[in-house]
């Protein structure tokens, strides 16, 4: 258990170098659009060249990275905070420490400071639609799985479908549609300022609906996916034919075996929230995660962009291996050596 | 992309399960029942049992009328996509010569909408055939020869798995630019990891069964092996994901667009058009400008998944 653990916890730290190097090779592939990039649209050339020698942009690739990797790691200090520069950059934990991302030419302040609040306005937003998500496809899931081809069955079947037919811009438009223009109840947007115009919890309902209804149908489908199958299981067959009440054939023998699958597919749908909620953040102008970094990537705010990658990449792979681990605590068939 | 082409890897899990009994849906059907059907015979034959899945009926239906639209745009549309008709400027629907209405700057919706199909419906399939490619490549090379080979291939996929693949997206078009050829390729690169993951383990259910060593003491390559003998044999449970997955990429190509990634303007592209209208969708009387797009989109999308849904359950049934 302890070396699975240890392997997939290398594993991880080798997907995160790669998946960074990887945005770091995409963003920096023109060393001297970095140093435009940096500088903004007004930059003259000399500027340019400036910040072009003093960054070592002709450097190859590799050891741009590994400097980047060391300003990471606080055992370089961050170049572009260097005052000879006049860049203005200025970070008041110093230019040398353990997590310095970097300065961002978008928002003009440090990363860290950007980023972290960006980030827990985000979690405040998933966390709510997950919390909904969860329990609510967990129920409908089992209720229609139980009974393969009811009219519960077939009518959650063909919503589920639908419903993940519907991108999340498009089912933000139609809520705004009904609740903002015609019923006039909530805001159009959440931008969680105004809270007295709009409430806090009135900003926030139209983005949860919309990731809840994009992955509740998702979710529910695999939960019943799974209830199916194992209602098909002898043992199942032998509770109901020793004579058990249905109820407790259902909660005692049929729950604890189908809910395994769909826990590490609750876990690996994390990914997939991050997407909805860029789109969603996007619509409805939250201040979180998504929209920082679509506006730090559509800017060119190359220290931002890196950084947000390898947190969204770790967010990714670390809650892939909670549900391995989980998967394991859960499911006693399995035993990793 | 969400994912979803890692979501969608997910549910095709089931059909690849089904493939340890190696005979696929359609071999099993003909062969069994109809052993001398040939050719158009046989496909018409197996177009025939979708008539018996009404999801599968509606899927093909919304799925026709969108490619008749795309294909016959210009005899069905009296306005170019791009042009303004300076006499009507957001003009809602069933106004005069419009019958969807015109947007903020006059143009038609309709010939928007179906040009806007049209290029949908060919960068979605084109990307969807390069996934493919390099998907099934990975998977039958990794899963046929095993080792190192699969080792490198199934690292390199689970990598680029556990990427949001938003991240990727919005990086490698903020950075190459917005053109339906980057499209391409970061559909490409995002969905063919997930292909491959599926293809190599149909793969590695069909390596050992014995018309793959008849081939072998034959003395045939490997490349025969995985074209000839591996490939038809593992096509049903592809076709069921592809379709998943083309209505995925419609989605992919709808978010990209609407959050600028997509086709340039003034090119109609339905995720633009949406974002486009989606500033007016408070503007009492100018939301159909975003809901007449967003509509269609979720329309194809919903045309591939009850047509995906339709297919898996004639070869869960068989």
């Amino acid at each position: 258990m302890a070396v699975f653990v240890l392997k997939r916890l290398l594993m991880m730290a080798l997907t995160m170098l790669v998946a960074s190097f990887l945005v770091f090779s995409l963003m920096e592939f023109t060393p001297g659009n970095v140093a435009s990039k940096t500088l903004g649209p007004y930059a003259t050339q000399a500027q340019k060249d400036i910040l072009y020698e003093k960054l070592q942009l002709g450097d190859p690739l590799f050891v741009r990275y590994g400097r980047w990797l060391g300003v990471l790691a606080g055992g370089i200090p961050d170049p572009l905070q260097d005052p000879e520069l006049g860049l203005d950059f200025e970070d008041p934990r110093g230019d040398q420490y353990f997590g310095n991302f970097g300065y961002s030419s978008k928002y003009k302040l440090p990363v860290n400071d950007v980023l972290w609040p960006r980030l827990g306005n985000t979690l405040i937003l998933a966390g709510i639609a997950f919390g909904i998500i969860v329990p609510l496809s967990l129920v409908f899931g089992v209720l229609s799985g139980m009974r393969e081809g009811s009219l519960l069955d077939r009518s959650l079947s063909y919503t589920g479908i639908t419903l993940t037919s519907i991108p999340e811009f498009a089912s933000a438009v139609f809520l705004i549609a009904i609740f903002v223009l015609s019923l006039g109840w909530l805001p159009g947007t959440a931008n969680m300022q105004n809270f007295e115009d709009w409430s806090w919890a009135s900003q926030m309902i139209l983005p949860v609906m919309v990731l809840v209804l994009y992955d509740f149908g998702y979710v529910a489908r695999m939960v019943r996916g799974s209830m199916v199958e194992v209602m098909t299981r002898p043992y199942i067959r032998t509770a109901i034919l020793k004579g058990l009440p249905y109820k407790t054939v259902i909660m005692k023998h049929a729950l604890r075996n189908a809910l395994i699958a769909p826990f590490t597919v609750i876990l690996l749908q994390i990914p997939f929230l991050i997407t909805g909620v860029v789109v969603t953040e996007t619509v409805f102008s939250y201040p979180g995660f998504g929209k920082m970094l679509l506006e730090s990537a559509s800017f060119g705010d190359i220290t931002m962009v890196e950084a947000a990658t390898l947190v969204a990449v770790f967010i990714a792979v670390s809650t892939q291996l909670l549900g391995d681990i989980g998967y394991m605590y859960i499911n006693p068939r399995i035993r990793f050596t | 992309m969400t994912e979803n082409t890692n979501e969608h890897a997910d549910v095709t899990e089931t059909p690849v399960q089904q493939v340890a009994n190696p005979t696929s849906v359609g071999d099993t059907v003909t062969s069994a029942e109809q052993p001398d059907r040939q050719g158009l015979a046989k496909l018409f034959y197996n177009l025939g049992l979708l008539r018996e899945s009404p999801a599968a009926i509606i899927g093909i239906i919304i799925l026709g009328f969108w490619v008749f639209v795309a294909v016959f745009a210009e005899l069905l549309t009296g306005y170019g996509p791009n042009e303004q008709d300076y006499t009507a400027f957001a003009q809602g629907p069933l106004s005069a010569g419009h019958w969807l209405g015109t947007d903020i700057l006059g143009r038609d919706i309709w010939s928007r909408l179906a040009y806007g199909a049209r290029a949908t419906l060919i960068i979605a399939p084109t990307a969807m055939a390069c996934a493919y490619f390099l998907g099934i490549l990975m998977g039958m090379l990794a899963g046929y020869y095993g080792g190192w080979i699969d080792n490198v291939i199934s690292r390199v996929s689970d990598i680029i798995l556990s990427f949001p693949l938003i991240i990727l997206f919005i990086v490698i078009i903020s950075v190459f630019g917005a053109s339906a050829l980057n499209i391409i390729i970061a559909v490409t690169l995002a969905a063919s990891p997930g292909i491959g993951r599926i293809v190599r383990g149909l793969t590695l259910d069909l390596r050992n069964l014995e018309y793959v060593s008849a081939a072998q003491i034959r003395g045939e390559s490997g490349l025969y092996i995985m074209i000839v003998e591996l490939l038809p044999n593992a096509r049903g449970p592809l076709i069921v994901d592809a379709c998943l997955r083309m209505g995925y990429t419609v989605i992919t190509i709808g978010i990209l667009g609407f959050l600028g990634l997509g086709l340039p303007p003034p090119d109609p592209d339905w995720g633009g058009m949406v974002s486009d209208g989606s500033v007016m969708v408070t503007v009492p009387g100018m939301a159909y400008m975003a809901i007449i797009p967003a509509i269609a989109i979720s329309s194809l999308v919903i045309g591939f998944n009850l047509l995906a849904d339709g297919l898996r359950e004639i070869s869960v049934r068989d």
